[in-house]
């Protein structure tokens, strides 16, 4: 491996990979990656607990007003594409995890951290995102199921043939290539940037990183939002007039037969 | 020798899907532009079917990217 393209100049150019802290070679592996990924959700489960006790006393706390800012922000914005704010408050506990959790993690590869304990962007591995999407589209199944009934969902994934079910097994393949390749394509832009010119060179790069951070975040959620509202509409032109099985469809019912 | 055939390969990897990505990306960004000048009052809804329409474009560049990543740095590992 010693004539490798990068290998230019004096130093040999080493992409940004993870290292292996402990169980090397075992399914278990514990790497930076794992621990970044278990920081993010320290960090996540501390500032719910915190926002949580400043709701339950009443209290008006900054990190509290922050949070209840961005996810109304957040909430207007999936609403748009789901159908309707209750909807979209229906569907916050998950697309808003996804949104922090994606957030903090791109985030987290820009933190100049050196040497053996240094973080690694989760959403920079195709696991991670994989994951990410796999979930989006078991929820997406679940929601189907529930809204649809079990008929309505092989009708939902048969209604243009097989091209739907490949359109559901194609969709976390695309969400999660996309950010992966987002992220690594970022982290390796700026190692190669960092090995060419390592003084001032990285930093309007690291601020790029910033907003297209943030924006992967936003653009994940949304497609996950605009796959969930697909299968909303499909149930509220399902079953307008006869309720289905529980209180949601005969709220739909009521609510067309005033 | 082998090795420039892939440098190649690769930066017309990234290179040729850079150049439809972001032909199409003009193509839908002149299109919102124009849109919001016709009708200021719908720039929200635009801007976010924009966003999306931009992303899902992007998508097949940064497919481009990470077959380009992976030439680079996986094949000469290879051969």
């Amino acid at each position: 491996m010693t004539d490798t393209l990068l290998g230019l100049g004096a130093g040999e150019f080493h992409i940004h990979m993870p290292h292996v802290w402990f169980l090397e070679h075992t399914p278990f592996e514990i790497s930076n990656v794992v621990f970044a990924e278990w920081l993010i959700m320290a960090v996540l489960i501390a500032i719910a607990i915190v926002v949580n006790k400043a709701v339950i006393n009443g209290r008006f706390t900054k990190v509290r007003g922050t949070l209840e800012l961005l996810l109304d922000f957040l909430e207007g914005w999936y609403a748009s594409f789901i159908g309707s704010r209750k909807n979209a408050r229906r569907f916050m506990p998950l697309l808003a995890t996804l949104f922090l959790f994606i957030l903090f993690s791109n985030y987290l590869g820009i933190i100049p951290t050196v040497g053996y304990a240094a973080l690694f962007a989760p959403t920079g591995r195709w696991g991670t995102t994989l994951g990410l999407g796999v979930v989006v589209m078991i929820a997406c199944q679940y929601v189907a199921v529930k809204d649809l009934g079990f008929v309505g969902w092989i009708k939902h994934l048969l209604h243009l043939g097989p091209l739907s079910i490949l359109e559901e097994f194609v969709r976390p393949f695309s969400l999660s290539l996309r950010l992966f390749g987002n992220i690594f394509g970022e982290e390796t832009l700026l190692a190669v940037i960092v090995f060419l010119a390592p003084m001032i060179a990285p930093i309007p790069i690291m601020g790029l990183s910033l907003l297209f951070g943030a924006i992967q975040a936003v653009v994940f959620t949304t497609l996950t939002s605009i796959y969930i509202g697909g299968i909303l509409e499909h149930a509220a032109h399902a079953h307008p007039h006869h309720g289905h099985d529980e209180g949601h469809g005969h709220e739909v019912a009521h609510a067309h037969g005033h | 020798m082998v090795l420039a055939w892939i440098a190649l390969a690769a930066a017309l990897a990234i290179g040729i899907a850079a150049l439809g990505a972001t032909f199409a990306q003009g193509k839908a960004t002149a299109a919102a532009m124009d849109a919001i000048w016709r009708q200021p009052e719908a720039a929200g809804d635009v801007r976010g079917s924009l966003i999306v329409a931009l992303s899902l474009m992007e998508a097949i560049a940064i497919y481009g990217l990470l077959i380009g990543l992976l030439i680079i740095f996986i094949l000469p590992g290879q051969i």
